[in-house]
């Protein structure tokens, strides 16, 4: 079920009625387990047994982790949950990747294998509530996190429909105890909850909808087209997939506050970094996190020599690259991103944007200008690989812009339609700018207005969203 | 008391929008109906009328290219175009089975195909399907809710949107009494449009379903492509086309099933169109009577006026 979609926008009124009808704990946790198993089952039923199953498997294995006596035995349970999760996710999403990448290195070499290719479908946001349940298991091994012996809190934490299929990618520490304690309704809460999945569905059907179009456009066309109208595909493409993805995370945490719950943050005005490491710290927040905690710190982190911190950075976004997808385009584009980063952590200047750009000003000034400039342009053009289709489509589409065309006047396919979608992300851009240091763009506008004007103000926004949303695409991220 | 006061918020907030949904539920389309003729539901109603009426001997199924592309009026056998906007083979072999059931005189099937006719599932318009085809074509694919069905479409007709084509300058497009929907407007050098050459096996299944359904009815098919414009081929490999054409030829069998295949029609202009893909009224004139000649050369036993001279196969004729 999608939340544009007209089946979720039923659901949802449904179950909020019911919620908060309940009054009791542990039935507004059933409720929620319930609704978001039917939520999830609406795609395809039969995948709500992996997520049955990586629930029975973590919630089997916490208790014993926990009370184990011994190192060893903590570690064999967590090793069974890494086993069965990533197993789960490994043959779901990597197999036949895996399968190809073997059979094409034996191809170069001269032979020629011919295994099965498996008929495998990918079930929706497996990497998401794979990565959610790890942490429950990891926190608990690590003594971070009491075990829990509550199945349906712990059912209603790994299936949670709000942000069951897109992220945010809750930490178990964070999520897990707001289902067991009591939730009382919060009309402050509620009413910023709806505001905020109001400009989510604008950033994912007016924004990332609209440039969809652009870019599969221009991508598909991209040897025909001059450098100049290749390089607005990719503005587009990273527009696009911003649109969507933190569009999908502003909506999963506006309807988690409508039922009591917070969600941690997933993006932070990515596009106003002025460096490559102000950008991973801004975007898809509760992904680069969890890198963090359970990958990188584990490899030693920061804390070792130079040597380590760069082989440590490295797999961090490999493995990024290789979460998004299983292709080859993935893992070189999270490669791309490590030599835009290394440079920077080498010369210890990784943390220097911290804040805000431009923080109590109007305006940037021409550096922090410059750097914003030039910091989207990397991750845009890096961006091309997450979108080719193949690492000879991306290389032939960078070569592309690279050419002396990237000089003449674009001419994208659908003139007006590209025309109109600039106008409308050159609003976009300025909104989310005086926004930049609210959770969403939108978060505090109006909120001294009388609530007359503050109305007409949701409607507009509502007409916009009608009149100017794109054709109906799915979520981009879905499909990781 | 927070709940309270945030429901009575919600609901002051949403009264303008139920308002503007009862208003686009009930009056909106009649107004587009005169604006922009028939719309989908009642095209579909009129459609399912008609054939009661009419008796054909001779079915015309498809999607809109064949809708829109084939004149019942220009064939030898007293036909009706029973095809529609988005009908996949699913919905064509439900409509083939309720032809049948309503004790049709059935002999003969024009079938429409096209590259990209396997790569879809369309459920757009069960909501009007559901009126006429019964509980066995709304479940077809799960459990399913005419009520829901209707509640949905209503929703959809919210769009505002739709608001604009009350100032629409296009002549309204026009349902015949053969079932065959009259577009009106004018193909432009750059129209494109996006297909995909996907085979999907229910749709494969389907397709087998309506030649097992014709076979045991002893209705002969001709499957037949209509023309197609080279901007929309452009979406197609070589390859996907020799391997489509491979496919469909693999269930030809002579006297029984025949394949007609207009796609690279030489015959077809800009100026026959209405748009990327849709025949203008003269050019689904111009088509029908090809499609009529080469139907009587495949069937000479059962033309009406008798064997005739054979006319020239068209391109890819099997």
């Amino acid at each position: 079920m999608l939340f544009n979609s007209i089946e979720f926008c039923v659901f949802l009124p449904v179950v909020f009625a019911l919620y908060w009808l309940l009054r009791e704990r542990r039935a507004q946790n059933l409720l929620l387990l319930v609704a978001s198993y039917v939520f999830y089952g609406w795609w395809d039923w039969r995948f709500t047994s992996l997520l049955a199953l990586s629930t029975v498997v973590d919630l089997a294995l916490g208790p014993r982790m926990e009370q184990a006596t011994s190192k060893a035995r903590r570690r064999a349970y967590l090793g069974v949950s890494l086993a069965v999760n990533l197993g789960v996710l490994a043959y779901f999403k990597y197999a036949n990747f895996f399968i190809d990448s073997f059979v094409q290195a034996f191809t170069f070499l001269g032979q020629h294998p011919d295994p099965a290719h498996l008929d495998i479908v990918l079930p929706v946001g497996i990497s998401f509530y794979t990565f959610q349940t790890l942490s429950y298991s990891i926190d608990v091994y690590r003594g971070e996190l009491r075990a829990t012996r509550e199945v349906v809190a712990f059912g209603a934490f790994v299936s949670f429909f709000p942000q069951l299929v897109a992220g945010p990618i809750e930490r178990a520490r964070h999520l897990l105890p707001q289902f067991q304690q009591a939730r009382t309704f919060d009309r402050g809460m509620a009413v910023d909850g709806l505001r905020q999945v109001l400009w989510g569905a604008m950033k994912k059907m007016v924004i990332a909808d609209n440039c969809a179009m652009q870019a599969d456009a221009i991508f598909a066309q991209a040897g025909e087209l001059p450098g100049s109208t290749l390089f607005l595909g990719a503005i587009f493409f990273a527009f696009q997939i911003y649109g969507d993805f933190s569009g999908y995370s502003d909506m999963a945490i506006g309807i988690a506050r409508l039922f009591g719950f917070d969600l941690m943050r997933n993006f932070a005005h990515p596009y106003f970094s002025r460096d490559i490491a102000e950008f991973w710290r801004r975007w898809h927040i509760s992904l680069s996190t969890w890198f963090r905690d359970y990958l990188y710190i584990p490899l030693g982190g920061s804390r070792v020599d130079m040597g380590r911190r760069i082989r440590n950075t490295a797999i961090i976004f490999l493995v990024s690259g290789l979460w998004h997808g299983a292709n080859w385009t993935f893992v070189v584009w999270g490669a791309l991103n490590a030599l835009y980063f290394l440079p920077i952590m080498l010369r210890h200047r990784n943390r220097v944007n911290l804040g805000t750009v431009a923080a109590g000003r109007t305006w940037p000034t021409l550096r922090e200008l410059t750097s914003m400039l030039l910091t989207f342009t990397l991750v845009t053009l890096a961006w091309v690989f997450f979108r080719a289709e193949s690492i000879g489509h991306a290389m032939d589409y960078l070569a592309g812009i690279a050419s002396p065309s990237l000089f003449t006047p674009p001419v994208p396919p659908r003139p007006y339609h590209a025309a109109r979608t600039l106008a409308i992300l050159f609003i976009f851009v300025l909104m989310e700018w005086r926004g930049r240091e609210s959770a969403y763009a939108i978060q505090c506008t109006g909120l001294t207005w009388r609530r007359g004007w503050r109305h007409l103000f949701y409607y507009v926004l509502i007409l916009l969203l009608l009149v100017f949303r794109g054709q109906g695409q799915q979520f981009i991220y879905f499909q990781f | 008391m927070g709940m309270k006061r945030f429901l009575r918020d919600i609901l002051l907030f949403l009264l303008p929008m139920v308002l503007y949904a009862l208003l686009s539920a009930y009056l909106l389309p009649r107004m587009l109906g005169q604006v922009l003729g028939p719309g989908t539901q009642e095209q579909v109603d009129r459609q399912f009328t008609q054939l009661e009426r009419q008796e054909p001997e001779l079915l015309v199924l498809g999607n809109s290219r064949m809708y829109v592309g084939v004149d019942p009026d220009e064939l030898a056998w007293p036909a009706f175009n029973f095809a529609h906007d988005n009908d996949a083979y699913d919905q064509a072999y439900y409509k083939l089975k309720h032809a049948l059931e309503q004790g049709g005189r059935i002999r003969y099937v024009v079938l429409g195909t096209d590259v990209f006719q396997f790569s879809f599932v369309s459920d757009k318009r069960d909501h009007a399907y559901a009126d006429h085809l019964g509980r066995e074509y709304l479940h077809r694919n799960g459990p399913a809710s005419r009520l829901w069905l209707k509640t949905r479409r209503h929703l959809a007709n919210m769009d505002p949107r739709r608001l604009r084509m009350l100032w629409s300058h296009d002549p309204p497009q026009r349902l015949k009494e053969n079932g065959q929907l009259v577009k009106q407007g004018q193909a432009r050098e750059t129209d494109r449009v996006v297909r995909d050459v996907a085979r999907l096996q229910t749709q494969v299944t389907y397709f087998e379903r309506i030649l097992d359904l014709c076979r045991t009815h002893d209705i002969r098919v001709a499957i037949v492509m209509p023309p197609v414009r080279r901007n929309e081929m452009d979406n197609y490999s070589t390859e996907a086309v020799a391997a489509f054409d491979a496919f469909i030829l693999g269930y030809v069998a002579p006297g029984r099933v025949d394949y007609l295949c207009y796609r690279d029609s030489p015959a077809f202009s800009l100026t026959d169109y209405v748009d990327i893909t849709h025949l203008s009224a003269e050019g689904a004139r111009k088509f029908s009577r090809m499609l009529n000649e080469d139907l009587k050369s495949i069937w000479p036993e059962a033309d009406p006026m008798g064997p005739g001279p054979s006319s020239p196969a068209p391109d890819g004729h099997s």
